[in-house]
């Protein structure tokens, strides 16, 4: 079972496009065991890989903590409020894969603070500068999540720490 | 003393829009008006970039609907060429417009309209979503999962990548289809075909519950637009315009689509910034029409393939004429996945698919071009002026939700007339006035290019302008 990396966020809007640009890092040093993928919204169908990987990262980026800030935590299935249109919650993600495939693995979200979130593709320098500093948290996560999988103790139930 | 009622947001659409429903003096209601409240302008920004740059730049309207506008562009792109793209460039495109329409029907009806199909309009608001669904019926949630990632997977494989895909190009495609992802779309068609029948027969066998639905929700006449082919069948790319009034009798037929300014007419109005195009043959707003899936089915009597065929006959059969009430977009909708799945069948089962020649290249040798496709919301129309540089002077763009503005409003009107029945909202009725506008699956990021945050506001407003009440529903969409 591979690990999960799902970066999200729109590159026209700047900072917004963070997680976006994190996936693509990324996906240039992926590594056996690790699918990378970056996506403009969380969509429904991400349920479906999901439900399939050992475990999920998803990077995105915040509006709630200083430009550049970085924040990560495991994120629990949770289906309140879950409208599952074209954009989705990370926690409605893992409710739907449990609920429509049987299985939800551990999980966990890497934020990165933004600083400009109007039009543009480049990211601010603050959170350029950022970036490597949430790309080693991600990894730090994909290697845990590899950890457990190999041991077989990859459920959503099995990730409930901060950190790493 | 007359009142009026707003509800803001609108939730579970595609876009923000607000809802203002006006009392008379004796307390009934006299108006209701969907205001589409952002602004964005594509049109003008557009001015002055390199014509064969629109295809990639029209798809930025819209993170529903990109290769939508990619297609409609490029076909204007083509005009301003004049060229006439290779025959395998157009199959090329037309399976990427049937992906689009597969996922896009996938998306309004699986996650935003089941939800009120399946849990009932008068049930909890904070499960009535598409969670609610997951837990009542997963079946038909994973059904339309499946649909979606079949869609967009096709949609990735031929332009490279799920949103904006950058392949389709003035003159054609810019790369062929390998046979490896002919046969890997090809392998997708049965259970697509599959999911769409289990689909219909569950849904044919419940709409019996929906009366009073199908009979207030914009169930009137108007008359019904789209393209058909040359055979006169079911077409989403090609062919010539088509009007058709509510008794099934042909208004117009093979209109040339790049000669849309003589028969279509855009009206204004001060309080929304979506145009309000109508028939101009029958003036405003005597012209009212409606485009998208229920239109298409309306417009012909065959589809292509046998199966759609066979459910086309019975869908024609819920009405003598054509089919008015607008409850029935549902229904057209699954029946357009399942012609999308033939027509993917036909297309991918000719050999020429694969052929490698699929781009005509040439500078520019008009100076205005239209093209028009039908997107998944219904037809869809670029036109562009260029200066002998080939550089954008003046652009137009006419959306699916634009031709239905008329149509949206007037069933606001015929639901709030049947529903609202005092000077306080309640939610059956809210329930009730967002459903009608769903069964359009608006996209006001289209339609107006609108940007933003995606949330219902409706207000109840006396005659003389006082509020009376108000309710806004925060975002289910995010921004």
């Amino acid at each position: 079972m591979t690990v999960l990396v799902i970066g999200y966020g729109n590159p026209l809007r700047a900072d917004d496009g963070a997680g976006w640009h994190a996936a693509h890092a990324l996906a240039d040093e992926v590594s056996h065991g690790v699918r990378t993928m970056a996506v403009h919204q969380l969509t429904p169908e991400l349920a479906a890989a999901i439900a399939e990987s050992a475990g999920v990262v998803f990077i995105d980026a915040s509006r709630d903590g200083p430009p550049g800030s970085l924040a990560t935590r495991t994120i629990e299935p949770d289906a309140r409020g879950g409208a599952m249109t074209h954009h989705v919650r990370p926690s409605t993600l893992l409710a739907a894969a449990r609920v429509l495939f049987g299985r939800c693995p551990p999980a966990a979200i890497v934020s990165i603070g933004g600083e400009r979130f109007d039009h543009g593709e480049q990211l601010s320098p603050t959170v350029a500068a950022a970036l490597p500093g949430a790309l080693a948290h991600v990894r730090a996560w994909v290697a845990r999540f590899r950890r457990m999988g190999a041991e077989g103790s990859a459920t959503c139930t099995s990730s409930a720490s901060a950190n790493p | 003393m007359a009142n009026t009622i707003t509800i803001d947001p609108v939730t579970r659409i595609e876009g923000h829009a607000k809802v203002s429903i006006h009392l008379d003096d004796q307390g009934a209601v006299s108006d209701a008006r969907l205001h589409v409240t952002q602004f964005r302008g594509f049109e003008k920004f557009c001015e002055g970039r390199p014509h064969h740059e629109m295809p990639s730049l029209t798809a930025r309207i819209c993170g529903i609907c990109p290769v939508s506008h990619l297609i409609a562009s490029a076909k204007a792109c083509d005009a301003l060429m004049a060229v006439r793209i290779p025959p395998t460039a157009d199959k090329l495109r037309r399976l990427l417009n049937l992906a689009q329409i597969i996922q896009s029907h996938a998306l309004s009806f699986f996650h935003l309209s089941s939800p009120d199909l399946l849990l009932g309009l008068d049930s909890d608001p904070a499960t009535r979503n598409i969670f609610g669904v997951l837990e009542k019926h997963p079946q038909i949630a994973r059904d339309g999962i499946r649909l979606r990632q079949m869609g967009q997977q096709i949609i990735e494989w031929l332009g490279g990548k799920r949103v904006h895909p950058a392949w389709v190009v003035a003159g054609g495609v810019s790369q062929p289809l390998s046979t490896e992802n002919r046969d890997r779309m090809r392998a997708f068609v049965p259970e697509g075909i599959a999911i769409a029948e289990r689909t219909l027969g569950w849904f044919k066998k419940g709409l019996g519950g929906y009366e009073d639905e199908v009979r207030t929700f914009a169930n009137f006449p108007t008359l019904f637009m789209g393209l058909v082919s040359e055979r006169g069948e079911w077409e989403h790319y090609g062919g010539t315009i088509r009007v058709m009034d509510a008794t099934g009798a042909i208004v117009a037929d093979g209109l040339d689509p790049s000669a849309y300014e003589t028969f279509i007419g855009e009206a204004v109005e001060p309080w929304s910034y979506l145009k309000f195009p109508y028939y101009k043959p029958l003036g405003y707003p005597d012209g009212i029409y409606r485009v998208g899936p229920l239109a298409r089915l309306n417009l012909v009597q065959r589809t292509g393939g046998e199966r759609g065929d066979r459910e086309l006959a019975e869908f024609h059969a819920l009405q003598e004429g054509a089919v008015t009430g607008s409850f029935h977009f549902h229904y057209a909708r699954l029946v357009e996945i399942l012609i999308a799945w033939e027509a993917v069948e036909r297309l991918l089962d000719d050999p020429e698919i694969l052929d490698e020649r699929v781009r005509a290249f040439a500078g520019p040798n008009a100076l205005s071009g239209v093209g028009c496709s039908e997107a998944p919301r219904g037809t869809l129309l670029h036109h562009y002026r260029i200066d002998a540089n080939g550089v954008l002077t003046w652009a137009n763009l006419i959306i699916a939700t634009g031709h239905n503005n008329l149509a949206m409003n007037r069933g606001l009107l015929q639901v709030a007339q049947a529903y609202v029945k005092a000077d306080r909202l309640q939610e059956g009725m809210l329930n009730r006035v967002e459903a009608v506008i769903r069964t359009f699956d608006p996209c006001l990021s289209c339609s107006t290019h609108a940007l933003g945050q995606m949330p219902l506001e409706v207000t109840l407003v006396t005659a003389d302008g006082r509020e009376l009440d108000r309710r806004y529903r925060a975002s289910e969409l995010g921004g």
